[in-house]
């Protein structure tokens, strides 16, 4: 009938000491490691990137700046001019007038080789908000409104503005689905949706940490009295004090982590080591998830943190502006930060060509062309651009020589054989060729060619945005040059002379320089985060330590006297109690996780479009949400 | 080595006196007509009692209820525990907290003592003894002077018998049987023994069943007025009958105390601890959110910091420049963005919820957050945006420059 002893009691003196001291090092392990700055390791350029952003010659790069045309700064002008003449109707309540200049505006844009004026479609929303909540008149704020959505098709702050215009209107529920609608645009609107995929990321990461720590919480106030009393018996064992003096040392032991910077977060670390030992076998492995997550926070939140810094850098900006074809202010500025960042890199030069083509300065556009082609000279579209610049100035045997080229770079290019039998049939000796290239290009791909046919009976050659369909390969590039904690002093110089010179022309942090975000001068991207592994591992190991000393893996306590409603509404307690370690997280996790949705801005980073600041969306959910969960646990204790 | 014989010839009080002042450790089997019980001792004490009718845990638990020492809930509770565990009942009890461990011994010892005085009553059987050098028992558990149980079962022993027995031939009284050489009341000097007085026992009388007796040191009789012996060995020994009486009269008052004193105030003092730390883990959660997910590196903190400074900014930025596109101007202040509902004021405050200073000059604005130290400014421009700058569209105007060859 003999019981076991527990070991502290059986250890001998210099055992429990070397366990004591083991525990010591471990805690002040968890506190000195974890504070020490993370090691500068660098982030690794792949030799691809390294390769491509250096393999133009130097004579190769792009202008400072964007030269732009008479004819491109008329055109630029007149949407200036028509965007007053719009207000001015706005404010003369012409919604006719509003459509033709509407109409008019779009089309000198499409003049300039892009489809969208993202500026203009938000002052037009914020006229229709104007409108609606200034003065009551809700008809002008509808023609407004449509006049933006017009401007700009799918933006989020149009979104967002009918929904206030409906909130004005005494609409709620049409504005709540305008509210939600706002949302969605914004996951699919740039830079909206890469802040918004940073918000979602990083709410789950808080909701699991801050689950995780109320998990510890609710842990300490159930076992809390056995892990005290395992303090008073281990003091008591090594000092012979009275038992008030012991009890205030435990609770010194137990609590003394509040001291540190960020005491609560440390405290709750500190604890979940000690409760390991009074913890069942599920519990542990949620202690042990709760440690990985503390290692691995800062990797996830540097990471997201790089994308989102990536996603408001200018130079992002401007290629995604162009890959969506809007025209905005800030356009040729954030574009030639662009250049800035990367000048030799073929795809930059051939997405700044593809721009001058567009804008109608073929002059410019095949020069750069011409760069792209001396680097990549089997880039077939770059060889097919500058083809259409001979065609169009009539000189076909150029063109034919490039559309040529281009059939033998790419074989299978349908949109060269095309255009190169459109270059023979101007010369009548040469329809022969004409027609066996057209041929060719049926052979291919015979559909496309009857599409091209039909899309260009004006024009009669085909050019392609070859740059601008590079656009993931050049944000790979720039994801990694924006990466680089050493950035190029060249670089560097020419950045500061653009900022100086165009003073301020672009949003940058000012703190007596001219850095700007994403920019390399800028502060350099930190070191790699690995400064929390420490002190997880500190954690483990003092809770490997501390078990040793309580080897009884049991879960502590049945029910408790408490009613089943009332464990309904504490969730997790009820779990807790009976040692079901992955419920009682669970049972956290999802309150936590729907009380810290409508706090994603303030946790994380702001919902990019204006108007976005009501948030009744989130709320409204995060409350249907708790309702439902809630009710769902009274009702399954109403039948248990 | 065992010793054995009946009840008949042997009392079991007789019986019990001899291992006690022999010290003997071992087992002694005592099987009656309807049990058997075993006894542990060590060292002349009793440390355990077993009986087979009745296993110790279903002893130990009527104990528990009967003095009120566990409630039928709790107990039931219990139960469930070691049905899950499978785990023993005196572990489980301690482990769940339902009692302490010395609560626990002392029921296990009030168990023992219950058993040994039913024991004491038995007139018919076979003993058998054991001896060894070791014998299995709780530890912890306070061993009981064979005097102590004597002395507690007195009336039991010195009245009951002859009501309840039907006069079995009463064995002659131990002191007489004894080897001559065995003084029968060491009265003149117990504790200085005369070895030459000692003969070693006869053991071939005929009458006599076979007892194989080690020489004995010079011994106590046990006489019923002797008073209670001290057994040097226990410490804190009570007198079992005050004991007893202890916890018979108020068991539940002396647990209620212990369970005062010691445990109290623990499960209050725990539920605080947790609920400070849970509140403090939402306010750090909302107040200081970078500081929340990010607690042990700084220089990644405040390169999150600063990405939210700059979205924040970057949003402020959106909306300043939209007012510059109708107003062609800036904005005097900010809160003019919030009248108009474009910013929240949280978002005028920026990320950190410090307010932000907002300075205006003609096309340049700046942002720079008050009360701090860094020199974090924020600066933008309308000088550039063909859009919004006025200078541009008028100097378009104004410039005569030979058109480039365009293309259609």
């Amino acid at each position: 009938m003999s019981s076991p002893s527990p070991a502290l009691a059986r250890a001998p003196l210099r055992t429990r000491a070397v366990r004591l001291g083991a525990g010591l090092v471990a805690v002040l392990g968890l506190v000195g490691l974890g504070s020490l700055p993370a090691l500068p390791l660098r982030a690794q350029t792949p030799a691809a990137g390294e390769a491509a952003l250096s393999s133009l010659s130097p004579s190769g790069g792009l202008p400072d700046k964007i030269p732009l045309s008479p004819g491109v700064e008329r055109d630029l002008s007149q949407i200036y001019e028509q965007w007053i003449q719009w207000q001015g109707a706005f404010f003369r309540d012409q919604p006719d007038l509003s459509e033709q200049l509407v109409s008019g505006l779009l089309g000198n844009t499409r003049q300039l080789g892009l489809q969208r004026l993202s500026g203009l479609s938000i002052g037009a929303s914020v006229r229709a908000v104007e409108a609606a909540e200034r003065d009551a008149d809700f008809a002008k704020a509808t023609w407004a409104l449509d006049a933006a959505e017009r401007l700009d098709p799918g933006r989020p702050e149009t979104a967002f503005a009918r929904a206030r215009i409906r909130l004005s209107e005494g609409r709620r529920a049409a504005a709540l689905w305008s509210e939600l609608d706002g949302l969605r645009r914004t996951f699919s609107a740039f830079p909206g949706s890469s802040l918004a995929g940073a918000d979602l990321a990083l709410w789950a990461l808080f909701s699991l940490l801050a689950s995780a720590g109320l998990f510890v919480a609710l842990q300490m106030a159930v076992k809390g009295r056995l892990l005290f009393a395992d303090l008073e018996t281990m003091i008591g064992r090594t000092v012979s004090l009275p038992s008030p003096v012991l009890r205030f040392l435990a609770l010194l032991l137990l609590l003394w982590p509040l001291l540190l910077p960020t005491g609560p977060l440390w405290l709750l670390l500190y604890w979940s080591a000690l409760l390991f030992a009074h913890s069942s076998l599920s519990e542990r492995v949620v202690l042990s998830a709760l440690w990985a997550l503390v290692a691995l926070s800062p990797v996830a939140a540097d990471h997201v943190r790089r994308r989102a810094d990536f996603a408001l850098s200018p130079a992002m900006r401007g290629v995604e502006s162009l890959v969506e074809g809007r025209l905005h202010g800030q356009l040729f500025q954030d574009l030639e930060q662009l250049g800035t960042l990367m000048p030799e890199d073929p795809a930059v030069i051939q997405l700044m060509a593809d721009l001058h083509r567009g804008l109608g300065q073929w002059d410019l556009a095949l020069e750069l062309y011409r760069r792209v082609v001396e680097v990549e000279p089997g880039n077939a579209w770059a060889l097919i651009d500058i083809g259409g610049y001979y065609f169009f100035k009539r000189d076909y045997k150029n063109a034919r020589s490039y559309y040529e080229e281009a059939t033998v770079q790419q074989p299978n290019n349908v949109v060269a054989y095309y255009n190169l039998s459109q270059a023979f049939s101007e010369d009548r000796f040469l329809l022969d060729d004409a027609a066996a290239a057209l041929r060719r290009a049926q052979e291919i791909d015979a559909g496309l060619v009857s599409q091209l046919q039909q899309e260009t009976a004006r024009q009669r050659v085909v050019t392609f945005d070859g740059g601008i369909a590079r656009a993931p390969e050049i944000r790979e590039k720039l994801a990694l040059r924006l990466a680089d904690p050493e950035p190029d002093p060249d670089l560097d110089e020419r950045a500061r002379d653009r900022a100086g010179g165009s003073e301020g022309s672009v949003a940058s942090p000012t703190n007596g320089e001219a850095p700007m975000s994403g920019h390399p001068t800028a502060k350099a991207a930190a070191p790699l985060p690995f400064g929390q592994v420490p002190g997880a591992l500190g954690a483990a190991l003092l809770a490997l330590l501390f078990t040793q000393l309580r080897p009884r893996n049991v879960p502590v306590g049945p029910r408790s006297g408490w009613t089943p409603y009332r464990d309904a509404l504490v969730p997790g307690l009820a779990s807790v109690r009976e040692g079901r370690g992955g419920h009682a997280w669970v049972g956290l996790l999802i309150p936590t996780a729907l009380l810290t949705l409508p706090l994603i801005e303030r946790l994380a980073y702001p919902l990019f479009p204006i108007y976005s600041a009501t948030g009744s969306a989130l709320w409204i959910v995060a409350g249907v949400g708790l309702i439902v969960f809630f009710g769902a646990r009274i009702a399954l204790a109403r039948l248990g | 080595m065992a010793v054995e014989g009946s009840l008949d010839l042997f009392q079991l009080p007789e019986i019990l006196q001899i291992i006690s002042q022999e010290h003997k450790t071992g087992i002694l089997t005592v099987q009656g007509k309807e049990d058997i019980v075993a006894i542990s001792f060590l060292s002349g004490r009793v440390v355990a009692a077993d009986a087979l009718n009745q296993t110790l845990e279903d002893g130990l638990g009527q104990v528990l209820l009967k003095r009120r020492l566990l409630t039928q809930e709790s107990y039931e509770k219990v139960q469930v525990e070691k049905r899950r565990t499978q785990g023993r009942l005196i572990d489980v009890l301690v482990d769940t907290g339902a009692l302490e461990r010395s609560e626990v011994l002392d029921a296990l010892r009030i168990l023992t003592l219950d058993l040994l005085g039913e024991l004491l009553d038995w007139r018919e059987g076979e003993f058998k003894f054991y001896g060894g050098d070791e014998v299995s028992y709780e530890e912890g558990f306070r061993p009981i002077a064979i005097e102590d149980l004597l002395l507690a079962n007195l009336p039991q022993a010195t009245e009951k018998a002859p009501e309840e027995s039907p006069e079995p031939p009463r064995p002659e009284p131990l002191q007489e049987r004894l080897p001559p050489s065995v003084p029968a009341e060491p009265e003149a000097d117990p504790a200085t023994p005369d070895p030459a007085a000692f003969d070693p026992p006869d053991l071939t009388e005929p009458d006599l069943p076979e007892v194989t007796l080690r020489p004995p040191e010079p011994a106590k009789i046990w006489k019923p007025s002797s008073p209670a012996v001290e057994d040097p060995g226990i410490s804190r020994v009570e007198s079992v009958p005050i004991a007893i009486e202890r916890e018979r009269a108020t068991p539940s008052r002396a647990r209620t105390a212990r369970t005062w004193s010691a445990e109290a105030w623990r499960q209050p003092l725990a539920w605080a601890l947790g609920l400070f730390s849970a509140a403090a883990l939402v306010v750090v959660l909302v107040t200081f959110p970078s500081r929340f997910l990010l607690p042990m590196v700084t220089e990644q903190r405040e390169a999150f910091e600063e990405s939210r400074r700059t979205a924040s900014y970057a949003k402020i930025e959106s909306a300043v420049r939209s007012f510059a596109l109708m107003e062609a101007r800036l904005p005097d202040q900010l809160e003019v963005l919030t009248h108009l509902h474009m910013l929240s004021a949280d978002e005028v405050r920026g990320p950190l919820a410090q307010p932000l200073l907002y300075e205006v000059d003609e096309l340049v604005y700046t942002l720079r957050p008050l009360l701090t130290e860094e020199d974090t400014a924020f600066a933008g421009s309308l000088i550039g945006d063909f859009l919004r700058d006025p200078a541009l569209v008028r100097d378009r105007d104004a410039r005569a420059v030979a058109p480039l060859e365009l293309l259609d």
